[in-house]
């Protein structure tokens, strides 16, 4: 079942090229990260991990963010309009299936754009000449624990903008969001606040890190988040009355 | 004009325009204010604020812009109500009752930001009496880019149905202005993003500070004010609005 | 001979308004149902329900001879081809990219496309985007959608709304003919009266919620000796109304 709802979301966003967005967004703080990291190179001392903050910082507060926001909202969008509802609902299909199956899209989008800053750093390391060895598996691990982090806020987004018939509000959120994970980040609760878990995983220079002992709670917690919003999102399904 | 201004009001109510923006405004004060205030902080507050503010705007004007141009254009999209009005008032008047209506409740979240900034930092104790004249050209320098993103939002906002490629035209954009924000040696990267110019018009800087000594021998100064390119801000609104109307008038619906 | 759909006091209160009120359906087989009332009788709210789109406050549905519930809902929809108000499509894709969505989640033949892509006379127009479609090809779709799993049971919501006279005809024939070729059961509801009358074998008059009528619609014809339908129409909802 679910397999067959993937595939007819994946038709329901060709010829709509938003994901383009999240292959342009990360060449920005790539691009003028590595700018800024060879301007301040004498202030910046730690190599690849002044490069990783120089090109994560405002990705993982506010633009990865508000762009998870955004497609959440689109997908949930499309069928709001034209009584798309209607007719997803009165398919043959587990109302939890359909939750499930558009978290499943985007978190894919999600973790397109996290291999893709993965690349981009690793590119503009070279270019810029970094003498270190790469800490390759520290940024893998990154990587993996961003697109974990920002599967929960994905989960969270949708479930706002499933709820929420307007297309700006859950982005809104989304902002408010972000900004709430570095609050919670600079308070220390960063480990336990959906939005900020794509930043705290991501280590970006937060003022909370993530250290190798806290691996197995970060991605225990962020599982019962995921969990917890598919459920949330499914009993708000399971009643809608169209 | 005055009925199509009222037209939207009517239009709006119930869709919590206003009070998303507000939202918006009162999480962006929030975190401007928020922090540590040490000695150095209360004694040189308003040059600081001057100084530190034009980023947090950079980041959040155009998003409020983006947010507030969607709300306000997408019912009309939803419903394809833009055949309706089209036939009762003339297409430029709508896109400029639109813009006037979206940029004055965007206009009204900058001064009220204004205001209780001024008012924070009198109930923080800082030192001397606000430097008014300084912060009224910080309002303008505020005011008018903004209102050149929020043109900008507005137009594709109401040429583009899928508001998606609004929001993230206006993410991307917003990213470039924040990121040209942090490479003053490049110049002219803040010059040619129109959501650069909170930058270029920022008029303080900060100066002597250092990794070691850090605050210590650090003093603002009042730089010089780029009128040249406030200038040709102000001739990108002209110009933009002139083609955002003229773009708009050319659309089937 | 067998009933299909079977209801039993279906309700639905909206806060104060009760907009079903406990309502006994009885849809046999191989028959065409039509169902009528003026606008905001609750048709849609009733054939909603069917569809399990809106949850009753309180009754029973039967459908197939299973009670809808959460654990027969998705056996019981497989067999349901549904047009309800509008018709629901992508804009931004085109006709035959609508119909491959869901016939990747009915988990019918692809050829089925076009196949109801040929009944409903799109065939020509299937590679444009829908959001250029004019309201009675959108129509067209949506009934090509319904037909697409060529369903034991069709439940159609004003098909005729956006049509233009030929179209009318066409659509008219096109379900006339749908249980005799397919071995479907109908459920169609309309405002007017005309429409019905030329294809229904049973109807159900619904006025404020309440079943006025349900019966052969000959049966109705002969009991109330006006051969005209207008005005038992008109009496059986007059009649609510000024109750």
């Amino acid at each position: 079942m679910l397999i067959k709802l993937l595939k007819a979301e994946r038709l329901k966003l060709k010829r709509s090229p938003i994901w383009l967005a999240f292959l342009i967004m990360p060449i920005i703080p790539a691009i003028l990260g590595t700018l800024n990291y060879s301007a301040n190179i004498e202030l910046l001392k730690s190599e690849w991990y002044s490069l990783w903050t120089q090109h994560t910082l405002f990705t993982c507060y506010f633009f990865l963010p508000i762009m998870i926001g955004i497609y959440c909202a689109y997908i949930m969008r499309i069928e709001y309009n034209n009584h798309n509802w209607n007719k997803v609902f009165t398919m043959p299909v587990n109302r939890m299936m359909i939750f499930i199956s558009k978290l499943i899209t985007s978190s894919s989008i999600i973790l397109i754009s996290e291999i893709w800053i993965c690349i981009l750093f690793i590119i503009s390391g070279i270019i810029v000449d970094i003498q270190a060895v790469l800490p390759l598996k520290s940024i893998l691990i990154w990587c993996l624990f961003g697109t974990l982090g920002g599967i929960v806020m994905a989960a969270v987004q949708l479930t706002f903008s499933l709820y929420i018939k307007s297309f700006a509000i859950p982005v809104g959120i989304a902002l408010v969001g972000g900004i709430s994970g570095l609050a919670f980040l600079a308070k220390n609760f960063g480990h336990i606040w959906p939005y900020s878990l794509m930043a705290y995983g991501m280590n970006s220079n937060s003022p909370q890190k993530i250290i190798e002992s806290g691996y197995i709670l970060f991605m225990f917690i962020c599982i019962v988040y995921i969990i917890a919003f598919i459920l949330i999102g499914s009993f708000i399904m399971s009643k809608k009355n169209i | 004009m005055i009925k199509l201004l009222k037209c939207e009001y009517k239009k709006t109510r119930r869709k919590y325009i206003l009070f998303t923006a507000l939202l918006i405004t009162i999480i962006q004060l929030c975190w401007a204010l928020y922090g540590n205030y040490t000695e150095f902080s209360i004694k040189n507050g308003w040059m600081m604020f001057l100084y530190q503010l034009p980023l947090v705007n950079a980041i959040f004007m155009p998003l409020l812009s983006i947010i507030v141009s969607s709300r306000l254009c997408d019912m009309e999209h939803k419903g394809s109500m833009f055949r309706k009005i089209l036939v009762i008032a003339e297409k430029g008047k709508i896109y400029d009752a639109k813009l006037i209506y979206g940029f004055s409740i965007i206009f009204f979240c900058n001064i009220l930001n204004w205001c209780v900034t001024i008012i924070f930092g009198y109930i923080k104790g800082f030192s001397g009496d606000v430097p008014i004249i300084l912060y009224l050209l910080y309002l303008l320098f505020t005011v008018v880019p903004t209102f050149a993103v929020y043109i900008f939002q507005h137009t594709i906002s109401l040429l583009f149905k899928n508001q998606a490629i609004t929001f993230f035209a206006g993410v991307i954009g917003t990213f470039c202005g924040l990121f040209s924000m942090f490479l003053p040696q490049i110049p002219i990267l803040r010059k040619s993003f129109i959501w650069g110019y909170y930058g270029v018009l920022q008029f303080v800087g900060l100066f002597g500070w250092t990794k070691e000594e850090r605050y210590l021998n650090a003093y603002f100064e009042i730089m010089d004010i780029d009128w040249i390119f406030f200038t040709i801000l102000i001739a990108i609104c002209i110009v933009m609005y002139v083609i955002g109307k003229k773009l708009f008038c050319g659309k089937e619906v | 001979m067998k009933e299909i759909v079977k209801t039993n006091g279906l309700s639905k209160r909206y806060k104060d308004v009760l907009s079903v009120n406990s309502l006994d359906m009885n849809v046999k087989e191989g028959h065409i149902y039509g169902f009528l009332g003026p606008n905001g009788a609750g048709k849609s709210t009733t054939l909603k329900m069917l569809l399990d789109l809106v949850k009753p406050t309180a009754g029973e549905i039967d459908i197939f001879g299973k009670r809808l519930n959460s654990k027969t809902r998705i056996e019981i929809l497989a067999n349901i081809g549904s047009l309800i108000e509008s018709p629901s499509y992508y804009g931004h894709l085109t006709a035959a990219e609508n119909l491959r969505i869901l016939q990747i989640l009915l988990d019918v033949s692809p050829s089925n496309i076009n196949e109801v892509l040929h009944i409903v006379r799109l065939d020509r127009q299937h590679s444009k985007r829908v959001s250029s479609y004019s309201l009675g090809m959108k129509q067209r779709l949506g009934l090509a959608g319904a037909l697409l799993s060529f369903p034991k049971l069709l439940i159609l919501d004003e098909p005729t709304n956006g049509l233009d006279p030929a179209g009318i005809q066409e659509m008219r024939e096109l379900i006339r003919s749908l249980p005799e070729k397919y071995g479907m059961t109908v459920i169609v509801s309309s405002h007017l009266l005309s429409e019905i009358d030329q294809m229904a074998d049973d109807i159900g008059i619904i006025a404020n919620g309440k079943m006025m009528y349900q019966g052969p619609l000959n049966l109705l014809h002969e009991t109330d000796n006006t051969k005209n339908l207008e005005e038992i129409f008109l009496n059986l909802t007059g009649k609510e109304s000024s109750l």
